[in-house]
Order: structure tokens, then sequence, then C-alpha cells
């Protein structure tokens, strides 16, 4: 009688992956969310040097990387984004899709 | 007519609270005599400098001021390649123009205390600054009395360089460089909590770096309290690597914590009972909260200062906030990192209760390099979040380096240890020197 409840539950835990069974809930402000990013990335995610530069990245290719990232790629942020879940990095790609280019030198 | 209009400027004003337009509102009539709010920082590294400016970004309203008794600031986060030659220390000098220039008011003085119930900050040339907030940043206080035989006298002879300046690191390195070619540089690294956890094995890599070109017999013994490191298998590899047989390590249960300190003989008597002769002495003392939150009562009984995670405040004490290596903010490391990740999570709580808006809650995330060499790095990451009253790392997240990565990741890891040191000094003071 207990494991016919306790089926359900396994299969949505493996549906939704170790790496969002404990993703971040919380604020999806994505100002807030960047300031955790800023001291790498630099001020509105433009980088100076090999860091990579954010600022002004399209929605789509921030989301195409966060995903590469969350299945194994990169030196750091392959330990970085499966924290944070969909929405999330939804957030926090409109951010720093927003933020302008730098002016130029 | 004119209750009408009073009526609506309250409206208005209320409106505007904490929005930002106040601030560009100010010169208008309607503000009267009425000021924003005033938010005193007392400490100008990386917590209090990443504050000010984050308060400026922020509640734009609010009058920000910041207090450091010194105007340039020697960064720890890259500390270890001034001692080993490889940058001038003005390449992890800092200053508060880029404060200044985002409308901080700099006050270059000297702080004789802050006082928590008037959220006040006396300096010593007899001013009074109060605000409606009080940050305290104060870093931190070597604990002289944890080691016998080592005080303020002996940093001439034994430096600490933690990183305690341009002189202490330039000195360090001086005596690097005088030592016999077979000499040997003894390190003695405290137990935890202290400023920078994988700070003393970067210096020792960074120093066999130095002799492995100038003292190719010289060696480097590093004396710990502690049985582990942070980032320690990714050291042992890369000294394997790079140092074969040049760096030795001995831990607690080798009996090798430092309990006293020979400052004329430089030599270093271990809980063991072992005498060890130095060439070159570098003591990391144990430590603790900077003086201004110890003698302001903030600290507990090990000299360090608890507070509450969701804005940093200090409990007890309302409008008070403390920052950075000086606050328990465990699993968090007392790195430049943490403290601008604080200073942003402080900033914003202030912010929010100014505004009368209610807390958000975002992940925090410490990121922090090391330098084995010039082109071999390694990294630690976290993130974190609230849990209730504690910070938490998020289980699935975080960790070290790869072990078994090839030289092109330590190569792409030492340059991405060179952009965080200038994004995250853009990103804190506003603008920046930048080691090579």
């Amino acid at each position: 009688m207990q494991s016919r409840f306790r089926l359900p539950i396994v299969l949505i835990a493996l549906a939704v992956g170790p790496a969002q069974a404990q993703a971040l809930a919380g604020t999806t402000d994505g100002a807030d969310l960047a300031a955790a990013c800023t001291g790498c990335h630099g001020p509105g995610g433009h980088s100076a040097g090999a860091v990579p530069d954010i600022a002004g990245m399209p929605v789509a290719e921030f989301e195409r990387r966060m995903a590469a990232f969350r299945d194994g790629e990169g030196t750091i942020m392959n330990r970085l984004a499966p924290a944070y879940d969909a929405a999330a990095t939804a957030a926090l790609a409109r951010y720093f899709a927003d933020r302008p280019e730098p002016a130029s030198p | 007519m004119s209750d009408g209009h009073d009526a609506r400027r309250r409206a208005l004003m209320r409106a505007l609270a904490g929005t930002g337009l106040l601030a560009a509102a100010a010169p208008m009539p309607i503000l009267g005599a009425q000021r924003g709010p005033r938010i005193v920082i007392a400490g100008g590294g990386f917590a209090g400098a990443s504050c000010a400016l984050a308060l400026r970004r922020l509640a734009p309203a609010a009058r920000v001021t910041l207090i450091d008794r010194q105007r340039e600031f020697v960064t720890g986060p890259f500390c270890n390649t001034v001692v080993g030659g490889l940058n001038p220390a003005a390449a992890i000098t800092q200053d508060h123009r880029g404060l200044a220039a985002a409308g901080v008011d700099v006050v270059h003085a000297e702080i004789e205390g802050v006082d928590p119930s008037a959220r006040a900050a006396h300096l010593a040339d007899g001013r009074r600054i109060a605000g409606d907030r009080l940050v305290v940043a104060p870093g931190i206080d070597f604990d002289y009395d944890a080691l016998d035989g080592y005080g303020p006298e002996a940093l001439d002879r034994v430096p600490a360089a933690w990183p305690g300046g341009a002189a202490a690191l330039r000195r360090l390195h001086g005596q690097l460089q005088a030592m016999p070619e077979d000499g040997r540089v003894v390190l003695t690294v405290p137990d935890n909590p202290y400023r920078c956890p994988p700070g003393p094995y970067e210096r020792a890599s960074l120093i066999a770096h130095f002799l492995a070109e100038h003292k190719p017999r010289a060696r480097v013994l590093l004396l710990d309290a502690k049985n582990h490191f942070s980032k320690e298998p990714l050291f042992r590899i890369g000294w394997d690597s790079r140092y074969p047989g040049r760096v030795e390590w001995r831990g607690r249960d080798d009996g090798a914590r430092a309990m006293a300190i020979d400052v004329a003989g430089r030599r270093v008597h271990t809980v063991g009972g072992d005498e060890i002769a130095a060439d070159v002495l570098n003591v990391i003392p144990p430590q603790r909260a900077g003086r201004l939150a110890r003698d302001a009562g903030l600290a507990d009984d090990a000299g360090w200062v608890p507070v509450n995670v969701h804005d940093f405040a200090a409990p007890g004490h309302e409008g008070v906030h403390v920052l950075g290596d000086a606050i328990r903010a465990e699993p968090m490391p007392k790195s430049a990192y943490s403290a601008h990740m604080q200073a942003q999570v402080c900033a914003r709580a202030i912010a929010q209760a100014l505004a009368g808006e209610p807390p958000g809650e975002a992940p925090l995330i410490n990121a922090c390099y090391s330098l084995i060499a010039p082109d071999y790095g390694i990294s630690v990451t976290e993130v974190y979040r609230i849990n209730g009253d504690r910070i938490a790392a998020v289980q699935q997240a975080g960790g070290t380096s790869a072990l078994a990565a090839g030289p092109d990741t330590r190569r792409a890891e030492s340059e991405y240890a060179r952009s965080l040191y200038r994004n995250l000094v853009r990103d804190s003071f506003g603008s920046g020197a930048a080691p090579g």
C-alpha cells in the first residue's frame, strides 16, 4: 500500500533531476541575482580581461550557455550554474541583455 | 488651495522615496530643508567600498559617507604576487577616487571608535559623523596574545605581510632576495578562521616559484595549525608538478602549530617541541575582528562579530551592520569576494528598508582563485542561500577545479584570476589598478 504512494514521488524526483532538486527558490529580480555575478564579470557584466563580457548578451545566447554549463562545460561556471533554475536563469539573462554596451574608450 | 498643494507634495514625496528620483529632485523647492537619509561606513576595504558603491546605485537619495584612515588600500588578493616578485605593490594598490566620483563622501581620517547606539563614528581629529545607518567594515587585527614572543615590534624582522601594506610586502620580498642560496623560508599558518583560507598556500607556491628561478637550492616549509587546508589536493598536485621537493607542509598532527616565535633568532617553537630555524620567517598570526568592532562591543568572546545573515545587521544594535572579514558568516570564507557579496546584500537590504519595500533574497556566491605559478591557476567556488537564520552552501553546486585538469585549464584559470581581480576591484572601488 505504502509503496504505491512512494513510487510517483521517486519518479518526480528523477524527472526533476538532482540539479533541480535543491535549486534556489526566491527572488527573480535580475538586479538582485546579478549582484552575485558582477564580482567576477564586472560592473553590469562588463568584464575586463579573460572572464567573458556578458553585458548585452542576447537572452537566448545567455540561456544556451547556462544550459551548457549545467551539462558540465567550463572551468568554474559548471560549478555555479547548477544552483540556478530556469526562472533565475531567465531573470539573469534579461538583466544582462539589458545592460548597455560599454562606452568606447 | 495651499493645503491641497501640500497634500500633493507629500504624496509625491512618498511616491519618490527610494526610487532614485529624490536625488534628481533634490534641488527642487518641494524638498525644502529635508535631506535624504545618511549612511556612515567605517572602513574602506572591499566590504566598505562595495557597500558604498552599491548604495549609491540602489539608494541614490541617501547620503553615503565612507571613512578610512588610509588614502590607499593594498589588496589581499594578488598580494602574494608582490611577495613573489611578479608585480610591484602599485599594481594592487587601490584608492577611493572612484567612490568619490560616484558621489560617495570620502573622509580620510583616523577613526577613534564607533558608537553603535548613536550610529556614529568618532574621529581622532574630534569630528563625529552620525547617520541613520552605520556600516562597520573593520577587517581583521592580529591576535598577538595567541603567539608568544611575537608582536608589532617584530614585524620588520619577521613580517606578517597579511597583507599589511606595500612596505610589508616589499620587505618580505626583499628578505627572499637577500637569503642564502640554499636557505629555508618558513611560514607559520594559523588555525581557522582567518583572512583568506588558501592564501598561505598560494604564498608558499609563489615563493617557491621565485626560489626556483633565483635560489634553486632553497626550500619552503609550512608549519600549519590545521590538519587540512583549502584546495589542499590541488595545491599538492601543483607543488608536485611545478616545485618537486621544494615545498614541505607539516600539520597539527605533526605537532607543527607555532607556539612561540624567537624573533631575534628567526626560530619557531612548535607545539610538538621542535625548534625550527628559518632564513626568512613569515608569521601569519591568529586573527580576530578589527578593533573598531571589538571596542564597540560588537564581537563575541572569540573575537568575531555575529550578524543577522539577511541584512548583515548586528543583533541588538538597530541600524548597525557589520561586513567582511570581521564577521561570522560561515560557511562563507573570509575573502574579498565574500566581503563584496555581503556588501551587495547589505546595501540592497538598506535600500529596501529605506524605500519601505519587502526584502528579497537572492543566492550568494564566493569565488576564489589561487596562483600556483603565473600560468597555473586553481579555484574554489560556492553558492549559498539563506536557510532560516543561517547561510547554507547549495549542495549540488560549488567545489574546486578538476584535479585531473590539464595545462590549458590551469592557464585559463590563471587568466581568469587576473580578470577577476580587475572586475572585482572595478565593482568594489569603481576604478582601479591591475596586476599583470
